[in-house]
């Protein structure tokens, strides 16, 4: 007899719909599996033969034929058991199902029959939810990552026992309740508050200009000076992600099998900091696979490149392109996927070799070929890209110890959110959506400059030795500083701030 | 260019390599003159010159020349020939002058002072800044700056003197075809530009050997009146220019630094025997009894600059340079406010921006 389930399989993060038929005749005992399975779907047979017979069922005797169709459609992973082993119980007739072509079925098994959570299940399922499909059994610990799933019934099971006795209707489990997004919302906490970070206001307030205008920053100083940390505060002062953007950036991780399990969906934005001896297939993406790298796991949040010089040179040329354009397509010989990668770039890095060029505590002992060499390991290209380069210095121990109150992340944010709304609204026509995606042309149209700012913007280029390069990167920092205090127009007084953000481009530094 | 039958023959014994210069020097005394050379130029000299050298020189002798004077055109090279009158006269009292000199540019009028700028490749920052602010002080008085190009002291006082709108000149320690170091590629560029001269006495294809540069250090004191050490450690190759000009009577003077700072070791030891001390260019001119023409000044005061009493920030920096941070405590300005009076006081030339984003007033 013939029983056909529903699955799906992962192709970057899109789920393609598989359906899993199985026929049971009589015979000589063989199994047999169809239809592109990899090493881990083929290995299915013997988790499943164990998993049926520890749930009180039986493998059938004769001929059983699995086919995962379509059949030119690479399949990998575990999540084929669950689907596999129901529709070999509704072949071999050992438990009447019906409408078992309605259910989604997703998971993978252990011998002992208990359900394992899988990899990519909010893409699996959103797929499964636009075509129609209405519920879904799939493991416990993968439930909280659907929670927030409307137009779906979900229905987390522990074993295979209690999957049989929910399809036969003898035994249903109840629905999971989904939570609204909003509600998921207020529960989360950035995991580290601005008001820790004592004094560094200079710091703090590029931080907040960044986070208003999306735009790209470079933090150069002391070792200790605090890098690390004020980067790790920019998550939690952007503004909240929307539930479309935090079902993109779940699919990701979910995909990538970064999610710890039982976690929901994501609500807080991301911040990845890899290590700076890391490969290009682990920054952009790859593998035989094709799984997403960092810069797509950073998708709506924050990359963090800490010792910048530190990077290969060929790693950080490659970063190029998806901070560019916020996709990456990764081909490979028998995968290929697109992952997004729109994430806010921020690096950190020394001023010299040693390190205390400009310290007030220290003496640097680097030469000016030594630093300028130092200095040279970043390319052009990607200095222009971002727009943000800000100097830090230590804290004075008094300062940290003193208890002045400091703004928290919250009041922050609440700024960020009116600046961002501001720049929604004019970027709209040119289908962007904040101030550092603008180009050339949208810079022309949006950000006149009255002729008093090209005055001071023409003096800084003639006597501070500022780059032409520097200049637009100023008007588009000018430009998030007006909006940030709600004006309409870029006033000198905006220019003139944003020249302070464009450390690298200073007389001093080299020559 | 025509040249005689002599002075091609100079210049075919000069392009040879610095190590058979010795060998060279004894035959010169043997034939009297640099075409008896040429024209007695036969294989009995093979022993006594070596294969390369013999057959280096056999080469170029059959080529009349003619690789050497194609490249001398190809970058618009000129020759000074010793004794001859566009010849420096300065270089020509020295003990050992070069008798062939490449030059691409123009040397300064024979009359003008000349103050040779040396010290370390690897400056510190103090020492880069204090090389270029003398070269300026000097070449806006009209003194010709003299150095050898190389990173560090050399190229700081090469841009001091261009930055003062000076002459400079740049004695090169490999030919003129080569372009080393590589970094100040359009400094030399600017040096020949606006005036100055590149001067070599090697082949112009010569490579920038280790021993080229002791030899060629004479060449730099010999150029000029006096000698200003900037910094060096004791055992560097700054040492043998300061020996050359102290062998030719040449005035050495020394900026000090920090006694603990290892390129304070030879300024140091020349000051304590009895160099004579450097701080600015008004130390120079009057040991060298120079006739001071005073510069031009230049005054970017305008009625639209705060005075410092009402300026809350030129207040804060009157003693001593101060950090953003320092100043947002003392100001009470808010961070945005502070930021943009700090850009529009350094367009207005009353304060200047330092490492570790640190701000000092300027002096007028």
């Amino acid at each position: 007899m013939l029983a056909r389930t529903l699955c799906y399989a992962l192709q970057g993060v899109d789920g393609r719909a598989v359906s899993v038929e199985t026929d049971v005749s009589g015979g000589m005992g063989t199994f047999s599996m169809v239809g592109l399975p990899d090493a881990a779907v083929r290995e299915s047979k013997d988790r499943v033969t164990g998993a049926l017979r520890n749930s009180g069922f039986a493998m059938p005797h004769g001929r059983v034929t699995v086919n995962l169709s379509p059949a030119d459609l690479r399949k990998e992973g575990a999540a084929f058991d669950l689907p596999i082993a129901v529709s070999i119980i509704a072949a071999s007739r050992q438990a009447a199902l019906p409408g078992l072509n309605q259910v989604l079925l997703l998971g993978e098994l252990s011998l002992d029959g208990t359900l394992v959570p899988i990899r990519g299940a909010l893409s699996m399922a959103i797929a499964a939810c636009q075509q129609g499909i209405e519920s879904v059994v799939l493991p416990y610990e993968n439930g909280p990552e659907l929670q927030s799933l409307s137009g779906m019934r979900i229905y987390p099971a522990r074993d295979l026992a209690q999957v049989i006795g929910h399809l036969s209707g003898k035994m249903p489990i109840s629905a999971q309740i989904q939570q609204p997004y909003e509600s998921a919302l207020g529960q989360s906490m950035p995991v580290q508050d601005l008001s820790l970070v004592k004094g560094q206001h200079g710091a703090k307030r590029a931080l907040e200009i960044a986070a208003a205008g999306g735009h790209n920053l470079l933090f150069i100083g002391v070792p200790g000076s605090g890098k690390t940390m004020l980067a790790r505060c920019l998550p939690g002062i952007l503004p909240r992600m929307t539930f479309d953007e935090a079902c993109e950036t779940t699919r990701i991780h979910s995909v990538a099998g970064a999610l710890k399990p039982g976690q929901g969906l994501m609500v807080e934005r991301p911040f990845r900091a890899p290590h700076h001896g890391v490969s290009i297939p682990a920054l952009i993406g790859g593998g035989s696979d094709a799984r997403p790298g960092e810069i797509s796991l950073a998708h709506n949040g924050v990359l963090f490149l800490d010792e910048l010089p530190q990077y290969m040179p060929n790693v950080l040329e490659a970063l190029r392109q998806p901070l560019e354009d916020g996709i990456v397509s990764i081909s490979r010989a028998h995968a290929r996927a697109s992952y997004l990668s729109r994430c806010m770039l921020v690096a950190g890095m020394n001023p010299c070799p040693c390190g205390y060029f400009g310290s007030r505590t220290r003496q640097c002992h680097c030469g000016e070929s030594a630093i300028r060499k130092y200095l040279g390991r970043i390319s052009g290209p990607l200095l222009d890209r971002i727009d943000l380069q800000v100097e830090v210095d230590a804290v004075p121990v008094d300062e940290i110890a003193s208890g002045a109150p400091e703004e928290s992340s919250a009041t922050v944010r609440e700024r960020v959110q009116k600046a961002r709304w501001i720049q929604e609204k004019r970027l709209a026509s040119h289908h962007m959506h904040c101030n550092a995606q603008m180009d050339g042309r949208a810079l022309q149209e949006l950000c006149p400059l009255s002729v008093q700012s090209q005055k001071l913007l023409s003096m800084a280029v003639e006597k501070m030795g500022m780059s032409m390069r520097g200049y637009t990167r100023i008007v588009k920092v000018a430009r998030t500083i007006a909006d940030l205090s709600g004006e309409k127009e870029i006033s000198p007084a905006h220019i003139a701030e944003a020249i302070q953000y464009r450390a690298l481009d200073q007389k001093y530094w080299g020559t | 260019m025509e040249y005689t039958k002599e002075q091609l023959a100079r210049i075919w014994l000069q392009c040879a390599p610095m190590s058979g210069w010795n060998k060279l020097a004894k035959l010169k005394e043997r034939f009297q003159s640099a075409q008896g050379i040429w024209d007695h130029f036969t294989p009995e000299l093979f022993h006594f010159l070596g294969e390369p050298l013999f057959a280096h020189l056999a080469d170029m002798r059959m080529l009349k020349c003619r690789p050497y004077l194609d490249m001398l055109d190809q970058i618009g090279g000129q020759t000074m020939f010793c004794g001859e009158e566009n010849y420096p006269a300065l270089l020509s009292q020295i003990s050992h002058p070069p008798d062939v000199l490449f030059i691409r540019g123009q040397l300064p009028p024979p009359d003008t002072p000349a103050m040779a700028i040396v010290g370390s490749r690897s400056s510190t920052r103090y020492g880069s800044t204090q090389a270029r602010r003398i070269a300026r002080e000097l070449a806006e008085r009209g003194v010709t700056i003299v150095s050898g190009l190389a990173r560090g002291i050399d190229a700081a006082a090469h841009l001091g003197a261009l930055e003062g709108g000076g002459r400079t000149v740049a004695v090169l320690g490999c030919g003129l075809m080569q372009q080393y170091p590589p970094e100040n590629k359009e400094l030399a560029q600017r040096i020949i530009q606006e005036g100055g001269a590149i001067v070599s006495e090697l082949a112009p294809d010569a490579q920038p050997l280790p021993h080229h540069f002791p030899v060629r250090n004479r060449i730099i004191s010999g150029l000029s009146h006096g000698v200003l050490l900037i910094e060096a450690r004791e055992k560097s190759g700054t040492h043998s220019t300061i020996q050359y000009a102290l062998d030719q009577g040449k005035e050495v003077f020394a900026l000090p630094g920090n006694v603990d700072a290892p390129g304070s070791e030879l300024p140091l030891k020349l000051l304590k025997e009895g160099a004579a001390l450097c701080t600015g260019a008004e130390d120079i001119l009057s040991l060298m009894n120079w006739k001071i023409r005073p510069p031009e000044q230049l005054s970017f005061v305008s009625d639209e600059c705060p005075k410092e009493e009402e300026d809350p920030i030129l207040r804060a920096l009157s003693l001593e340079e101060k950090n953003l941070e320092e100043l947002l405590q003392e100001t009470g300005l808010p961070i945005d406010a502070l930021s943009t009076q700090l850009t529009l006081l350094e367009l207005n030339g009353q304060i200047e921006r330092r490492a570790g984003r640190a701000f000092a007033r300027v002096r007028p």
